[in-house]
Formats: C-alpha cells, structure tokens, sequence
C-alpha cells in the first residue's frame, strides 16, 4: 500500500463524514494544490450513490435467486395469480399478476426471501404500504394491499404501463403542451401529497410514469421521508423498474433535481419539491438539465450557486409565462419560490387553455373576443416563422396533422382513412428509434402504442384495421416483423426476418427477407411461409429491397431500395415476380404509394437534392413533381377518396453556439448554419488558434434549395468579441475547411457548378482576394505547422492523401488509398484518415505516421484532432446527440500517445491515457480549453395533408 | 469423488478439483434456495451467511476436514463462492458481452442495470487489481461479499476492529464503483435470454 493511497483514503473518509456543501473547500484545503490528488478523491467521491448499491446483495443470494422466476411465477396469492416477473434487485422482485376478482392486472413486490429477516429492510417495506396507503390520488401509483406469500411479505401495486419520463426526456425535449400537461399532473399529485404532510423529496424524470393516454403516476412516493440521507435511491424500486445500481449516471440523476437545501442537507419542505418540479419542467422543455457537472459535487456546486440560462435561450418556442414559472421554481431562496403545487398547478393550467385557444382560434371565438384571438395568433404565427426562417413557410393549402416538436414520420391510412398511423421518434433517420403511435382523423390525441427501444419502420394497417404490422430492427441483421393492436395493447414479434410487410389484395404476405449478409429481397407467402416465393431479387449483392406498394389490382409493386446504403429510383415489377424497370424521377426514392384508382404512381423522391413527393401517370408518363420548396416531404399514404396525400414535411435549423467565461450563447449567423464533420466534411476546425473568429458554414435560401450539394454551405465567420459576421468566400458552395496554424489563412474546399471541388485559400486579413489553388479536382483540405496544405484527390477512382504546394504537381503523401482524409497533425507527423482494410470488412480511422510505416488503428466512428498549439488531443464520438468529448493533455514532444490496440470506441477506452479531460456533447474546443464552439441542430417534422389537383 | 473429496483435494492444494466442485456447489445453492422457499419450509427464512453456511456444511458432511480454523474454513468457502459466482456469470452469456472491442450506441439512453445483472466479472477483475492496492480490503470484499459474513464475523475473521471492516468495506467499493464505471453497459434483462 502505497503513502499517496492511504491519503486518499484518508481525505475520503473525512469528507464523507461532512455534510455534501462542506467537501468541495474541504478537498482543496487538503489536498492544497496538489490537483491530481484532488481529482482522485472527487472522482470517488462521485460515486458515494453507486457505491451504496454495490454489491449489497450477497453473491449467494444472487446465484440462489436468479431462478426465482421459477418460484413465483404461476402461484397463487388470495385473488391474484403470478404472472411474470417485471424487475428483479435486491430491494424486492417486481411481479405482474392479475387479479381474477377485479380482472385486471397488478404489480406484486416481493421481498427476496434472503432478506426476510434483515428488520431494517422490513422496517423500509411496511414504511412504503404505509405512505403509499395515505396517497390515494389518480396521478400517484396506488397500492391495493399488503399480502404474505408463505411468509413473505408482498406489496399489491398499480401497475403502471408505459414509459419513465426519464425514458421519454432521453428522446430529446417534449413539445411545450405535453410538458405543460405533464407538469400540472405533477403538481396535482404533489398538492396531495404535500396535504398529507408527505414530502417526495427525489422527484425526477425516472420516478414519473407517463401513460399512452398522457396520465401521470408518480411513483416510489415519499420513500425518502423517513429515510437517511443517502438511503434515498437505495430505496427507490419502482414498480415497474428495476433496482438502478452502481451506474454514474444514477447518482448525477439524483443530484441533478435536488433543491439546494437538500445540497446543503438542511430540513426539506414542500417547496424542495417544487424547485425539483421545476428542474424536472427545464429539462422537458429543453431537452437539457438546468445543472450540470462531471461529478455529483460539481452538480450541486451548480445548484448551489449558478442560475441556469433561461429555457427560451434554447427554445425560442417556449412561451414567456411557462419560462418565468420555471424560473421562479428554480429559485435558490425557497422564500422566491411559488409557495404551494396548487399554485403551480393553477398557473401552468390557465397557460394550457391560453395555447389551446390561440392554436384553435375558433374556439376562442366562442368563448371570448375575437381581439384577443387575433393577438395570440398573430404572436403565434410571428413565432412559427422564426422557427422555420431558414426553411421558409409550408405551403398554405396544407393541413398540419401532428404537432410535435420532434418527429412524426412514415404516415399510413387505415382502409377507411379515418385513422393515421406513423412513427414519432428520432428525426431524419430512416430506421431509429421512434414509437408507433395512432391518431384518429382530424382532431383525435395521438396515442403511442409501443415502449419499447427497437428501430421502428414502415408501419401499416392489417387489411381489416385491427392491428398494426411494423418492421422492428433490433440490430444491423435482425429485421422482424411485429404487431401491435390498433387500440392498444402488447406488442409481439410476429415473423422473423421480415421486413417492410404488406398485403397482396388476394391475400398473401408481400415482406423484404435477408438473404445473405445485406442482400435483401422481396418474397410472398403466408405467414407460416407456405407457398413462398421470389417476387424481385436484388441484382447487386449490397442491394436491399425496402418497402412496397402494391398497386390496386394486385398486379404491381412498387419497390423503394437501397443499393450500397444509398437509395435508388423506385422499381415497378410485375407481382407475379420479373426483374421490373425503374420508375418516377432520378435520384433515390424512399416511398411509393398508387392512387386509389391505379391510374398515378406517388414517389418521394431525392432528385432535386431535397426529398420532395412526385407523381408519374400509369405506366409511362413524365414524371412531374407535387410538393415544393426547401421542406423535406418523407413518406406518402394517398386519401381512399384520392384527393389529398399525407407526407411528413421536415424543417430543420442548425446554429454555432459558444461556451465562454460570459456563458453560453449563440453566435452564427442567420440560415441553417453547421461545422462539418465526417465522413463528408472531414475534420472542419471552427476555431482558429486565436479564438477572434468562429468559422461555420450557412446554408439559405438559394443556396439551400440549388440542390448542388445537400452538404454544402457558405464559408462565414463570426467575431467573438463583437458579434460581427463576415463571409469569407461568397457564393461558393464550401463542404469543408481548415485554418492554418498561425491564423492567416484558411483553406476551403468548395463545388463548382458541376459539384467538382477544388480547393480555395483564403487570406483572413482579406489583404488578397480569394484565390483556387489549382484545376486539381480535391477536398478536406488541412494545414499543417509549416503552411503546407494536404488534400484529398483522386487518381484511377481511388482516393488518396496529397500534399499541395503552389507552383508544382500534387504529390501523393502516402501510398495507401484511403476513403476520407480527416486532418493532420500540427507538426506534420501523422495524417488521420479513414480506410478500408485490404481483408475487406468495416471502415475505420488510422493514423498514418507521415514518414512511412504501418498505421494506428485509432476508432471505428470518431473524430480525431489536435488543438492547433499540439497541446491538446481531440476525440470527439457522435455527432449524434449527446455526444462527448475528451481532450488528452499531451507531453512534450508527444503526437500520439500510446493508442489502446483495437483503437478508442467510447471515453472508457480512452481511461488508459493519462491526464484526459471530458466535455459533454460534440465540441470543439479553444487551444486552453476554456473555451468552445459547438452546433445545435433542431430538427422537427411533422404529418401534413396535402391537396391533389 | 463426492463432493467432501473434492473439497479436501482443493483445500490440499488440487486446483483441478475445483473446477468440479464449482458446479456442485451452485446446484446446492439453487436446492437450498428453492427448499426454503418451499411450502415444506414454510415459515422459515433464508439468509445469506446461512445459506453458505448450509452449503458448505453439506458438502462437507460426514466428515472432519483438518480446517485450521473458522477463519480458514470461511476464507475458503468464500474464494470458493467466487469461483462459483464468476463461473455462473460465464455460463449465463455474460462473458462475450465484456469484450473491451463491442461498440456502444453514443445514442443510447442510459440503461438501467438491475442488481441481478451486475458484472461479475468486471468485479471480479477489479477485485484482482485491489488485492494488489490493498490486500486487506479486498479481503474483506471478498468475505462480505462472496462470503456472504456481516462487518461483525468479518472482523472476527480478519482479527481487526469492526469500525476499520466497515472503513475498509466503504472506501473499497467506492474505489470498486470507479472501476466499474464506464464497463460497457449490460444490455436488458431480456436481451440475455
């Protein structure tokens, strides 16, 4: 044992023994300046919350216990009978059981019979029937008995379908009136409560339950009253959840709500909750928790003393009443603080009747004046257009169907065309993770229908409207087919390795079926796969035949497929099985769909660069296009009457924002404004090595919609300290660019006309005009220390890295193919790029050392990048929300340090390094680290109606 | 030979005895578990020391094995539990999933582990790495966890203090949790199956 390990263990144990608010001065105090000490105390400190849970159950009742779903399950308990085991920890096992009675289903926790005689965990289970027993309110989880099973004590729960608020708030931020409906469900629910004398005092999103029908259940209600510190998640079983253990995540999640009494271990009231209501509020609304840190005691430094920034800076949406309550409920000083949940009930009430009136002004006309309507609507259209100003309005003779303010995609009809089906879920990705939801024409509640996590495609109606069949992907090779019924209830697998599924109008199944590795193909059948048959088998061994739609008469199909991942026109084959022809416009198709009359193919279609829905007459018309304009239409289901189309139009905003000594904010510009990142815009360097300018790329108006490149933009640059912007290479379409180490020049690789890229250089003093450096057709253009720039181009329809200097041919740097150019090292010794391996199999990043010699195997999806200084490693995994980022202190000297052998997948890998620091999100950060740029990407989409002539 | 042969050969230093007694020993748990539980026990209750206890008990009847001393015999028994619980953590599966190489969503939510699901041989692993930090608190790991004794017994065994096993017993789980930390995450429950 070690002087330096018996310290730490010593600063350990004293500052546990001190209340939270104390640690933080105590630790600098003894560990005085010796900040690598400080980190190792802190970091173990971070996980006084895991470490309760850890290990808590004995092995021997683990391995005794892990066939307890044999003991239970299938007996008998008074009126109930045990039905299948939900959740399983040490705290209790969590049963479903139905109740023959009353003939509904109820959830029994179970003590674990290796704990029926540890009093103080009896102690805990009688406490909860107890409170649970005071509560009697339809927004909390009620309990319907205390039984004994053979002597064990058994709690008779509400079951509570559906999933956690936490699991929700994990999809991003909810939509402004869900949230506010949520809330006042909450606030019911703690007036209750609160009544009763009962203090929650660990409410956050994973205690809450949402239904598929919207209701609230607080659950694991006033667990903590009588508990001690630090027993409050131990004791939090829900009943539908798990026992949470020895994850970080668990303990920040319980930091992160707490009200700063609680911080500082004072006495709690009512008003404790209220605050962590309304840090529960902050983050629905904006998808972000109000206090953030990388360990427990820097959240509840946060909580302690910052002021978050107003939910508005994030959500321009968000009304300035909701944003004001939140606010005040986030009040440091409790005095500031609504002072009841009955007052915060009644406020965020009224502020959901003032939305349903101004987004249903006929309504209001009813009730109260037209005046007043016609000022909210006017606010509320003022705002719709802020939101969408860099996409401009959707076409007025459009209905909006759904309302969300993340994504609805994938429209279906049920056979009358009074329901709708769709997907809400993760947006522009063509098999995320989403829900299927069901939403009665017009005005009907959307109503969720799955809760699960699989990726979700194609949803469509059964022939007789009773169920919904989807594609379920649970991995890159496992497309089931599953169903779920159209009212409601359990989701099931139904066919394996089906995909895409519909109806033929004489009765057999028409599905896309894997054949070997991604070869995919269209077969009929039945669904015990009786008579099956070929109905059209991808030429190419990448080819995937994804979705179809069968013409009216049966005698045609529609095929959307992908070829190499990337969609291709639609197919029209003969149902009877042949090869087929390629119909509707050029570019990729990702949905057909007939007219009802069989007389009008409907694609969505890429070929102008934006998906847009087209229409070609049966069976060879000109193909002609329908909607218009710089709004993405995904996805088509045609009225049974024929006059109208659903599609799901997407708008998206993108802007650059920084995090500085003044706070957080945004900076760029007006437009759809991005950083590149790979694999299309290699390793863009927003910062220069003076942190003065931010470069971005804008893409707007023309430029957005020319349809030369969906992944270009205008080179523009931002002052930090003024604010000012400037364009650095004006009407050009750049995809990515570098700044050189010194911060004179930048070099921009730009399309011409023909989407050829060359590459610019352009002087940031602008004391010369921008200028090509050379006819050569090249991209990713990155300096390194000595101003040489290296590109990449093509040769033989290879790609390869090239070094480029003025006066003189391109010169291939390196003799390896590669498939992108990601950037190179400040002092010139490594170039990072993207490869395949000769042994064929997936993509990933190396680093080449310059001067010969075999690479380092560094990721199979990051981004890799020294500050300009070569102070700093930057390791950036997304960019897909949330994203992290670690910057690795380098030695002296060093470029690379030692690389974990099958390279860095996640941050743990990158735990061997020594001295690596972590930022959440995908950032880009100045060359001390203290400050950095990053993107804020929205995207929304939504199911409109569109009009046929 | 029976399971009492076995155990003696272990204990005189046969390793490969061990790799026999490993599933006697769970089946006896599983037995035990399920007879407590059972209507025939009904009333009774099962815990964890006892429950080792019993097993070893079992195995060892009929005869008087020249264990030095309590101390020895618990020692052994819970090496032996944690032999058994990392082996029964291999046979479920868990161990493909722990290669350091399987790639993790960056999008994925954070997933809930429930205690059933813990990483035994994550633990396992990090237990190795603070025997040689700090043997003793890996000891007491071991006898409060595999052994399944409480902060008392485990005093009685180690021959400390009880306050220096519930020191130790704190500061080397936190340390464990931070080893933990950032293991790939277990998927669910049911994806095991």
């Amino acid at each position: 044992m070690t002087h330096r390990w018996s310290e730490v263990e010593r600063i350990v144990h004293a500052a546990l023994d001190r209340a939270p608010h104390e640690r933080a001065l105590f630790i600098a105090r003894e560990c005085a300046g010796d900040s690598g000490l400080a980190a190792d105390v802190e970091s173990l400190l971070a996980r006084e919350t895991a470490a309760e849970h850890l290990l808590s159950t004995p092995a021997a009742a683990l391995i005794a216990m892990s066939d307890a779903p044999a003991t239970f399950v299938g007996r008998q308990l008074g009126t109930y009978t045990i039905v299948e085991l939900l959740g399983v920890g040490g705290m209790g096992e969590v049963y479903r059981a139905r109740d023959r009675q009353l003939d509904r289903d109820v959830a029994i926790k179970i003590l674990p019979p290796v704990f029926t005689n540890d009093a103080d965990r009896l102690a805990r289970f009688d406490r909860e029937a107890r409170i649970l027993a005071a509560l009697n309110h339809p927004h909390i989880g009620a309990i319907y008995g205390l039984e004994r099973v053979d002597g064990v004590p058994a709690l008779v729960l509400e079951l509570v379908e559906g999933p956690t608020l936490a699991e929700r708030l994990s999809e991003g931020a909810l939509g402004v009136t869900e949230a506010i409906g949520i809330a006042a469900q909450i606030a019911d629910a703690l007036e209750i409560a609160h009544g009763q004398g009962i203090i929650h005092r660990d409410l956050k999103p994973a205690n809450i339950k949402v239904t598929s029908a919207g209701r609230v259940k607080l659950l694991d209600f006033g667990l903590a009253t009588a508990g001690e510190r630090g027993e409050i998640a131990a004791s939090a079983v829900s009943v539908s959840l798990p026992v949470t253990m020895s994850r970080p995540g668990a303990v920040l999640g319980t930091a992160a709500y707490m009200s700063p009494e609680q911080a500082r271990g004072e006495q709690v009231d009512a008003r404790s909750d209220l605050f962590s209501l309304g840090a529960v509020m902050y983050e629905m609304v904006t998808g972000r928790r109000p206090f953030n840190g990388e360990t427990a005691s820097a959240i509840l430094r946060a909580i302690l003393h910052d002021t978050p920034a107003a939910p508005r800076t994030t959500n321009p949406g968000i009304p300035a009443a909701l944003d004001g309550l939140v606010m005040r409920l986030l009040a440091k000083d409790r005095e500031a603080r609504p002072q009841r949940a009955a007052d915060v009930r009644d406020d965020l009430r009224q502020l959901s009747r003032e939305l349903e009136v101004a987004a249903h002004p006929r309504h209001r006309w009813r009730r109260r004046g037209i005046a007043a309507a016609a000022i909210i609507v006017a606010a509320l259209v003022i705002w719709t257009l802020r939101g969408r100003e860099t996409n401009g309005p959707i076409a007025r003779d459009y209905t909006q169907i759904t309302h969300f303010a993340d994504s609805a995609t994938s429209p279906a009809l049920s056979s009358d065309g009074r329901w709708l089906t769709f997907i809400r879920g993760q947006p522009g990705r063509f098999n995320g993770r989403g829900h299927i939801y069901v939403k009665a024409l017009p005005d009907g509640e959307p109503i969720q229908l799955t809760f699960d996590n699989l990726g979700k495609m194609s949803p469509v109606f059964s022939p007789d409207d009773s169920t919904i069949v989807y594609t379920a992907i649970e991995s890159e090779f496992i497309w089931d087919t599953w169903t779920v019924p159209a009212r409601g209830g359990a989701a099931r697998r139904w066919l394996r390795n089906a995909s895409g599924l519909t109806w033929l109008p004489s009765g057999p199944l028409l599905f896309s079926e894997i054949t070997v590795g991604l070869h995919m193909q269209a077969v009929a059948g039945d669904e015990q796969r009786k008579g099956m048959r070929v109905v059209y088998s991808p030429a190419s061994e990448l080819g995937m035949a994804h979705r179809y739609a069968v013409s009216p008469d049966g005698a045609q199909v529609l095929i959307a497929e992908m070829d190499n991942a990337v969609w291709q026109p639609c197919r029209l084959v003969p149902a009877n099985g042949q090869t087929g022809r390629r119909v509707g416009p050029k570019g990729g198709c990702t949905s057909a769909a007939w007219s009802p009359d069989g007389k009008w193919m409907y694609f969505s279609s890429n070929s102008t660069g934006t998906p847009q829905i087209w229409r070609q007459r049966v069976p060879d018309g000109i193909p002609e296009q329908v909607t218009f304009g710089p709004t993405e239409a995904n996805g088509i289901a045609v009225d049974p009457d024929g006059r109208s189309l659903l599609t799901s139009l997407a708008t998206s905003h993108s802007s650059i924002w920084i995090r500085d000594e003044r706070g957080e904010r945004e900076i760029s510009r007006e437009g759809y404004a991005f950083i590149p990142t790979l694999p299309n815009g290699g390793v863009s360097q927003p910062v220069g090595p003076n942190t003065r300018e931010v470069f971005y790329l804008v893409r707007q108006g023309a430029m957005r919609s020319s349809g030369v490149s969906e992944r270009a933009g205008e080179l523009w640059a931002t002052n930090v300290q003024t604010g000012a912007h400037r364009a650095l290479l004006p009407g050009r379409h750049a995809i990515g660019y570098d700044v050189s180490r010194d911060g004179t020049r930048i070099a921009v690789a730009a399309l011409d006309d023909r989407g050829v890229s060359h590459v610019w250089l352009v002087r940031l003093d602008s004391a010369e005009p921008p200028r090509q450096l050379a006819e050569f057709e090249a991209d990713e253009p990155r300096f390194d220390s000595s101003g040489n720039i290296f590109c990449r181009g093509t040769e033989n329809g290879r790609k390869f890295i090239y070094r480029l200097r003025e006066g003189r041919a391109p010169e291939k740097a390196i003799q390896q193919s590669v498939i992108f150019f990601a950037t190179g090292s400040p002092r010139g010794d490594w170039l990072l790029a993207r490869v395949q391996p000769d042994s064929g199999g997936g993509h990933f990043n190396v680093a080449f050392p310059a001067a010969g010699g075999p690479p380092v195997r560094l990721c199979d999806q990051c981004e890799v990048d020294w500050t300009p200084n070569g102070k700093y490693l930057i390791v950036r995994f997304g960019p897909q929300t949330p994203g992290r980022t670690f910057a690795v202190a380098l030695e002296p000297g060093v470029t690379l340090p030692p690389w974990p052998a099958n390279g860095a997948n996640s941050g743990k890998d990158l735990s061997v390094l020594r001295n690596v620091r972590e930022f959440a999100g995908f950032i880009y950060p100045s060359e001390d680290l203290s400050t950095h740029v990053f993107a804020r990407r929205n995207m929304q989409s939504n199911i409109y109606r569109v009009p046929l002539r | 030979m029976d399971a009492t042969q076995l155990l003696r050969a272990w204990n005189d230093g046969d390793e490969a005895a061990l790799n026999e007694l490993v599933p006697l020993v769970e089946q006896e748990l599983h037995r035990l578990a399920r007879a407590y539980m059972g209507r025939e026990r009904q009333g009774h209750t099962l815990q964890a020391t006892a429950l080792v206890n019993e097993v070893f008990l079992r195995l060892a009847e009929g005869t008087t094995p020249e264990w030095r001393n309590r101390a020895h015999f618990v020692g052994i028994a819970a090496r032996l539990m944690r032999r058994v619980l990392v082996d029964h953590a291999r046979s479920r599966g868990y161990l493909k999933r722990g290669g350091g190489a399987r790639r993790v969503p960056l999008d994925d939510a954070t997933p809930i582990a429930p205690e059933m699901e813990l990483d035994v041989l994550a633990v396992d692993r990090a237990l190795e790495a603070l025997a040689k930090a700090d043997p003793r608190k890996s000891q007491v790991v071991e006898l409060r966890f595999f052994g399944g004794l409480s902060v008392d017994e485990t005093a009685d065994v180690l021959g400390i203090s009880a306050e220096t096993v519930k020191r130790d017993w704190r500061f080397a789980k936190l340390w464990l949790a931070r080893e933990l930390d950032g293991k790939t995450p277990r998927p669910p429950r049911e994806s095991l199956s």
